[in-house]
């Protein structure tokens, strides 16, 4: 039979439940702005009940478990998503960072001074006698150089900046795969499963910290670990209690570009260019192809350019001497990394291919041309410095087809130089945008992946006072409920003593 | 169904479309302050294409305007020195007609020589420094004339040009030739010395008249006639390459301002929709920033006593 006793235990586990449901409403309120926090909620249980004879009496209530509300699905997705999203965020930045360079608001820009350079030729065409312009041309020939030369500089300065980021990003991703591993452990190792709800978000969050700094894969194991392989499956970052480091170290067969590998025991796992997403993946595509293949076109442009010249300049004769009324036969007009025999870009012994590669940093104007602006051959005949055939046809090099050499064998097979040039600045163009627009794709996805994520895990003070509210009523009939039976029992001494 | 909606994913929503309203507004601040539709290289890389491949096309038809400037202005020199190169031949045949209508030209023979003097001049007129008539030897002395050591009357010249023409180009295809060759101008099909050689002619002339020589001077007459006649179809053969040029020049400049005006069609800011848009996005701005502070303001605790 229920006795005042037992009613004092009934009225203990109320003021304990509802005073372990306000401990947990003031975790979560504490946590609201915690990153990744997933709200927490005691599980209120009965008490088993008592039988006396046929009656059955309710012994008060417990906390069973405090469980925490989470969608494992959607974390997932949410990892996802940030790592698309930082992955074509990156992209996007390095693609503007060099964007600059190929801007031209027809004062300035590539085409622009390409297009100045034929002009100051063809300008000399009309008086080929005439010294200040042919001064003129060298001084057009120097500035397109110059924009050339700071193009391909905005280009190698970004690669290796993109290399530095390369190289910094692997210690962040160590010590987070690290981190990953030991919460990994933990979690594994707790008998119940909600006993570790705080760790389990912890993990979560340094999970999409990793996704956005590495394309990763996440996948849970039968003791709740996180396994993490790279996006394309190349090597594993964790397992289980382990976490797999990553090491960096310079590549002398790529110009010094860090490689990097992930190390399992004695294996060594070359990853560099097999990771798609995050700052990393995002990164080596942009040091490995994206930017690389802007500065491969633009050393092309500059390199078939030169060499067109070059060809025509050698074919005419230059101005006659004043003193001996003799014109030496054409020059080299650029020089650099130029065969002085064909005129053209030097060609690989080896492949028998012209290289382009790092041309416009060799390429200057040929001092003799600087020192003696008459070797610039207007003429396609010798001795006489009226002739300006030979300009003509240099300056109608400007609309020449298949002017540029696109596939590196050394014939041009594109149309003309300011096509070329528009084609390069289209192709920056259309990346940029590309990127920014997945970037803001993504960006519109992970916000709704986390606002459906939040809708489930995050903490709302409204409800949190609403729930406050009614534990706090609890304990107080509970409390009251005490002092009854306390009276109660008082009353029944008095009556007995 | 009700949707939660917990504090946290309140301000990361809102914080996000904010940053956007103000990356929109940034860039139309850029848009108005630069004029330009198109800010960044990736803003619209369809219409920066075509906005290059119509800066191009601008460029080079400008290339074309200025080179059609240079060969008028070399045409219209020559042209002068064509319409003076007349007037002299025109004095000298008048000239020889007196001498043949007087049977006395004697009077005549010194102006006539002064004539040839002054021709040779005009065949070695200099433009920027370049002898005009001198073919592409721009540089040497076209035309010398042999002065006899024994102190007589020079007979003949010697040319030190070529017959080089010099061709400028106005398009990818059109090209003019600015120059007449001093040979064929003075000197005529027939070469040197021969009756088409306005000099030998002039100095047959002088020579007639000083010796009173009716036959050789009506010989040199009519030869001089046909002379000047060359020169008339070289001035009028001049003036429609001038008019040539400049028709070309014209249409080159009508064509940029086609061109231009395209250009600008997809590069230049439309002002009313900027500012228009600009407005939107400050309101905008203000009123998510209102909303913002309404909604952080309250929750059941600012309720509870």
């Amino acid at each position: 039979m229920a006795n005042l006793t037992a009613s004092l235990g009934i009225g203990l586990s109320g003021l304990q439940v509802a005073q372990e449901s306000m401990s947990v409403i003031g975790h979560n309120i504490a946590n609201i702005n915690t990153p990744g926090y997933s709200q927490q909620s005691a599980v209120i249980s009965t008490n088993p009940s008592q039988e006396f004879g046929n009656l059955v009496f309710g012994t008060g209530a417990n906390v069973s478990t405090v469980g925490a509300l989470r969608n494992q699905f959607l974390n997932l997705q949410v990892t996802q998503s940030l790592c698309n999203q930082s992955g074509a965020e990156t992209r996007s930045n390095g693609i503007q960072a060099v964007a600059s360079a190929f801007k031209d608001d027809g004062t300035n820009g590539l085409n622009t001074q390409v297009q100045k350079f034929f002009a100051s030729i063809q300008t000399l065409a009309a008086n080929p006698e005439d010294a200040s312009l042919r001064q003129n041309v060298v001084g057009m020939a120097q500035s397109m150089l110059s924009e050339f030369k700071g193009a391909s500089t905005t280009l190698t300065d970004q690669i290796t900046s993109t290399n530095q980021q390369i190289g910094a990003a692997v210690p962040e991703i160590n010590t987070l795969t690290t981190q990953i591993a030991a919460l990994n452990t933990q979690i594994s190792q707790q008998l119940h499963p909600d006993a570790a709800n705080d760790s389990i978000d912890q993990r979560q969050q340094l999970t999409d910290k990793l996704a956005s700094l590495v394309g990763i894969q996440v996948s849970t194991n039968s003791l709740n670990q996180y396994q993490i392989t790279l996006d394309s499956g190349a090597a594993t970052l964790v397992s289980g209690n382990t976490a797999y480091q990553m090491a960096v170290a310079a590549d002398p067969l790529q110009g010094n570009n860090f490689k990097v590998s992930v190390i399992s025991g004695a294996t060594n796992t070359d990853v560099t260019g097999k990771i798609t997403g995050g700052t990393l993946g995002a990164n080596m595509d942009l040091r490995d192809n994206i930017l690389p293949g802007y500065l491969a076109s633009l050393n092309q442009i500059a390199g078939s350019l030169a060499g067109e010249v070059n060809k025509v300049n050698m074919a005419g004769y230059s101005l006659p001497s004043a003193t001996t009324g003799l014109s030496t036969t054409g020059t080299l007009l650029f020089t650099g990394g130029m065969d002085p025999a064909t005129g053209t870009v030097s060609v690989d012994p080896v492949t028998g291919k012209p290289v382009y590669a790092g041309i416009i940093e060799n390429l200057k104007v040929n001092a003799a041309v600087v020192a003696n602006p008459g070797l610039i051959a207007a003429s396609s005949a010798t001795g006489i410095a009226g002739d300006n055939a030979n300009a003509l046809k240099m300056a109608a090099l400007q609309t020449k087809l298949l002017a540029v050499d696109t596939d590196n064998d050394g014939a041009g097979d594109s149309g003309p130089f300011s096509t070329v040039v528009n084609a390069l600045m289209n192709n920056v163009g259309t990346q940029a945008q590309e990127f920014s627009t997945t970037a803001t794709n993504q960006e519109n996805l992970t916000t709704a992946l986390q606002t459906q994520k939040s809708s489930v895990s995050g903490v709302d003070l409204d409800s949190s006072a609403a729930q406050l509210l009614a534990f706090q009523q609890g304990y107080q009939a509970a409390a009251h409920f005490i002092s009854t039976i306390s009276q109660l029992t008082s009353q029944l001494m008095q009556a007995l003593g | 169904m009700t949707m939660r909606v917990p504090n946290i994913m309140n301000n990361a929503q809102s914080m996000l479309d904010l940053q956007r309203i103000k990356q929109m507004y940034s860039q139309t601040v850029q848009q108005l302050t630069t004029g330009k539709q198109i800010v960044n290289v990736g803003d619209d890389p369809a219409a920066s294409a075509q906005i290059q491949n119509y800066q191009s096309s601008v460029d080079l038809n400008t290339q074309y305007i200025n080179q059609a400037d240079t060969a008028t202005a070399q045409m219209q020199s020559t042209s002068t020195v064509l319409t003076s190169l007349g007037t002299s031949v025109d004095r000298a045949l008048s000239l020889a007609q007196i001498g043949l209508s007087t049977n006395n030209g004697g009077a005549g023979a010194a102006e006539v020589d002064s004539i040839r003097t002054n021709l040779i001049s005009v065949a070695n007129t200099q433009l920027q420094g370049k002898y005009i008539f001198a073919g592409t030897k721009t540089t040497t002395v076209p035309f010398l004339d042999n002065v006899p050591a024994t102190g007589t009357t020079p007979q003949s010249v010697t040319y030190q040009g070529n017959s080089g023409l010099i061709n400028l180009d106005l398009g990818v295809s059109s090209t003019v030739t600015t120059n007449i060759p001093g040979d064929s101008l003075f000197f005529g099909p027939g070469g040197q010395g021969s009756a088409t050689d306005l000099l030998a002619q002039v100095t047959a002339v002088r020579d007639a008249l000083t010796s009173g020589d009716n036959v050789a001077l009506q010989t040199a007459y009519t030869n001089l006639q046909a002379v000047r006649t060359r020169i008339g179809v070289a001035e009028t053969d001049m003036g429609g390459r001038e008019n040539g040029v400049t028709a070309l020049q014209t249409s080159l400049s009508d064509f940029n301002a086609n061109l231009g005006a395209q250009q600008t069609k997809v590069e230049a800011v439309d002002y009313p929709t900027a500012i228009t848009a600009l407005n939107q996005e400050s309101v905008a701005q203000q009123a998510s920033l209102s909303a913002m502070s309404k909604t952080y303001q309250k929750s059941l605790f600012d309720y509870l006593a």
